[in-house]
């Protein structure tokens, strides 16, 4: 009888503690706040970069070189898969719990406006070239990382086997994609239009290139039709249209996406395809072999004698949130990784072009496709303007370049489709 | 403590521990953030700005009155909704079969209920590799008959029925079991006595056995209405909505509106929409059942 009574009393027990146990659990995560410099700090990064997160987790630990000049704080890194970081972030920010330093991307970088602290008084800012450039709201709410310019990388044995030259017109990159089509070995041009965004190089960027000018869509945003016949968007669309209706891109374009493009690419069964700069260190950690990979601008002017404009764009805009309670901490982060030689090992270890003065971009590689060229570059920037109108009529570029490559619209209803839509949401705005 | 109450009491205190976690759990995670979805609904939000303003029904009247997109995404629901009612009467049939009708039934069962136990997006990454255009099974058994190679998922015209497909691959299986468990839980004298009268296999379908499991029919019909209108894995991860939204169903351009174009707002207020399509629905459905039968 009392065994009986003191086994219950023993187990009520227990099962209390476990859910108390339970519960406390939940309740101890609070973040500490810090009050002197010498408390022990933890910053959090989080990044999407695959490539990136290698480097500063794995090849030269971020943790420890950061740790020698500053002992008391640990940084944290994590990961974030590129398709799911820019949800991620939206999420976690109506949770606050945004990391204490992260990169925004240069789409999104109008969207947190409110939500960063402004970093315009930062020598880091005032030491890049281009943080300026994209203040949203008059404040540097995220100083970016690299700067990227769009190419064309293309296989050098499938260019010598057809005997290619590097085409410098519009024109002749059709012919030159045409010639591989002929012979029927290979894709001349890889697209993975199933996934939509890797046509960016053609539907995003090409009105730029048409219009000379990196904030075009930021002058659309003023227009009422900016997509009529002669426009430099209509003009762009219609090179486009030439492209796609030429059938150049594979039997079933819309039905193989980014994985399949590049995995073919490193296979050698397609002879181009258009991507960034970052592209590169990609190649390389799937197995693509340096001396079989050419790289050249994109052509898009009629003739020779038109000026060759490039994109330039800015990326991975590292930024501080009000809701980070080591602000002191995380400002001294930037500082000291914008200006020490940890970022300059950084950048050029993953090839990417630098944005701080000073620091030297010693790429052989891209360099090739500069040659020879009076290269004009327009910086691509996207003013919150131009974000609203295209929220507003869920405006998706790539998604009108899925659209042509399917072939069964034709271009003018799209443009006309476009003009009734943009004028719509500009007088909603 | 406990012993010295009455037994009334004692119940009652059972009860209220036991219920109390569940209780927590559901008022914590599904009717707050109900409460806040319909709150949201109201207003402009972006999902980002720590403030948003309330903006009364506008959200509401642009979905319904000037969306032309989402009722494209509606039809596309549409497809899955009619794709699975035509195959109610073959799971039907094929539960009556499974019920002690054929040999090796206990290994069908497990076969048929096998693709429900598949985490959709494992499935719906299968299927992509199927029905792939450059490497898939599909395209190359069509090439080994000397066949053109068919676009399932880049032809805008067929891509939802492709994907109606995998839908009813992973979904029919758990149909027929909730069939044949109610074949099974019927007595069996019922069938006995219309043999005695006479019936045939049929008569004995249609007259006794579909009648007495008329509440099951009414679960799967419900859990089809719902399922078809709520479906997201499988075109999300299949085709992103593509190729140009032609498979964008009403889910997959709630989050797109949501995380895409920044507008919270009207993304809750798709959401509470699709809650009212779905009650509507279901409605109107059992309404109509029960008049067949009257």
């Amino acid at each position: 009888m009392i065994k009986k009574s003191l086994l219950k009393k023993l187990s009520l027990v227990l099962v209390g503690a476990t859910l108390l146990g339970t519960v406390a659990v939940g309740c101890s995560n609070s973040k500490s706040t810090t009050a002197d410099s010498d408390k022990k700090v933890t910053l959090k990064l989080a990044l999407w970069g695959e490539g990136d997160y290698k480097y500063l987790s794995e090849t030269n630990k971020l943790a420890d070189a950061y740790k020698k000049d500053h002992p008391n704080v640990t940084i944290e890194i994590e990961h974030i898969a590129p398709k799911e970081y820019d949800n991620t972030m939206k999420i976690r920010n109506s949770a606050n719990q945004l990391p204490d330093v992260f990169p925004i991307r240069q789409a999104q970088l109008s969207l947190y406006g409110d939500v960063m602290v402004p970093l315009n008084d930062l020598e880091a800012t005032k030491n890049n070239i281009y943080a300026n450039e994209t203040k949203i709201k008059g404040n540097v709410i995220g100083i970016p990382q690299a700067a990227f310019n769009e190419f064309v990388f293309y296989n050098k044995n499938i260019f010598k086997e057809y005997n290619l030259q590097v085409p410098k017109t519009w024109d002749e990159f059709l012919k030159v994609c045409q010639t591989i089509k002929d012979g029927n070995k290979y894709i001349p041009l890889l697209i993975g239009g199933k996934d939509g965004w890797p046509d960016y190089p053609f539907n995003e960027y090409m009105p730029m290139l048409e219009a000379g000018d990196g904030q075009y869509y930021n002058k659309m945003a003023t227009m009422d039709a900016p997509f009529t016949k002669g426009q430099p968007f209509y003009n762009a669309y219609e090179k486009i249209q030439k492209l796609y209706d030429a059938k150049v891109c594979g039997d079933d374009p819309l039905g193989y996406g980014w994985d399949q493009e590049r995995a073919m690419f490193v296979a050698g069964k397609g002879a181009m395809m258009a991507a960034g700069s970052w592209y590169k260190d990609d190649y390389d950690q799937n197995g693509g072999k340096d001396e079989n990979l050419g790289v050249f601008l994109l052509p898009t002017r009629n003739t020779t004698s038109d000026p060759f404009y490039t994109t330039a764009m800015t990326e991975f805009f590292w930024g501080i949130p009000k809701t980070c309670k080591n602000q002191k901490e995380a400002k001294e982060f930037l500082e000291w990784f914008f200006s020490s030689d940890y970022y300059a090992q950084f950048v050029g270890s993953l090839k990417q072009k630098p944005t701080v003065k000073g620091v030297k971009y010693n790429d052989k590689f891209f360099a090739q496709a500069f040659e020879g060229l009076d290269v004009k570059p327009i910086t691509v920037f996207y003013d919150e303007n131009f974000n609203k109108i295209m929220n507003s009529m869920k405006f998706d570029v790539k998604s009108i370049g899925q659209q042509q490559m399917a072939g069964k619209t034709s271009l003018d209803s799209i443009m006309n489709n476009l003009n009734a839509q943009w004028k719509k949401a500009r007088s909603n705005q | 403590m406990f012993k010295n109450k009455d037994l009334k009491t004692q119940k009652k205190l059972v009860l209220v521990t036991f219920l109390f976690i569940p209780t927590i759990l559901i008022l914590l995670f599904m009717i707050y953030p109900l409460i806040k979805l319909i709150g949201l609904s109201f207003t402009n939000w972006d999902g980002l700005s720590p403030t948003y303003n309330y903006v009364g029904l506008k959200n509401f009247k642009k979905i319904i009155f000037d969306s032309p997109e989402v009722w494209a995404a509606l039809k596309n629901n549409g497809m899955y909704f009619i794709g699975h009612i035509i195959f109610i009467p073959i799971e039907l049939f094929l539960a009556f079969l499974l019920d002690n009708r054929v040999r090796g039934c206990k290994m069908f069962k497990t076969i048929t209920f096998l693709p429900y136990m598949i985490n959709g997006v494992a499935v719906a990454c299968m299927f992509t590799f199927l029905y792939s255009s450059q490497d898939g099974v599909l395209n190359n058994m069509l090439q080994y008959f000397h066949l053109n190679k068919i676009g399932w998922l880049s032809d805008p015209s067929i891509v939802n029925y492709s994907l109606t497909g995998v839908s009813l691959w992973r979904f029919s299986g758990v149909h027929i079991i909730l069939f044949l468990a109610a074949f099974q839980s019927l007595p069996s004298d019922m069938i006995e006595a219309s043999i005695i009268d006479g019936a045939n296999s049929f008569q004995q379908f249609y007259k006794i056995v579909l009648p007495n499991i008329k509440p099951v029919i009414e679960i799967v019909l419900f859990l089809n209405v719902r399922g078809a209108l709520q479906v997201f894995d499988i075109p999300y991860v299949m085709t992103g909505g593509g190729p140009n939204h032609a498979s964008e169903t009403f889910t997959v351009q709630t989050i797109n509106t949501a995380f895409q174009y920044a507008n919270f707002g009207r993304a809750c207020a798709m959401a509470v929409v699709l809650m009212v399509i779905i009650i509507a629905f279901s409605i109107i459905q059992q309404k109509l059942f029960n008049l067949k039968e009257r």
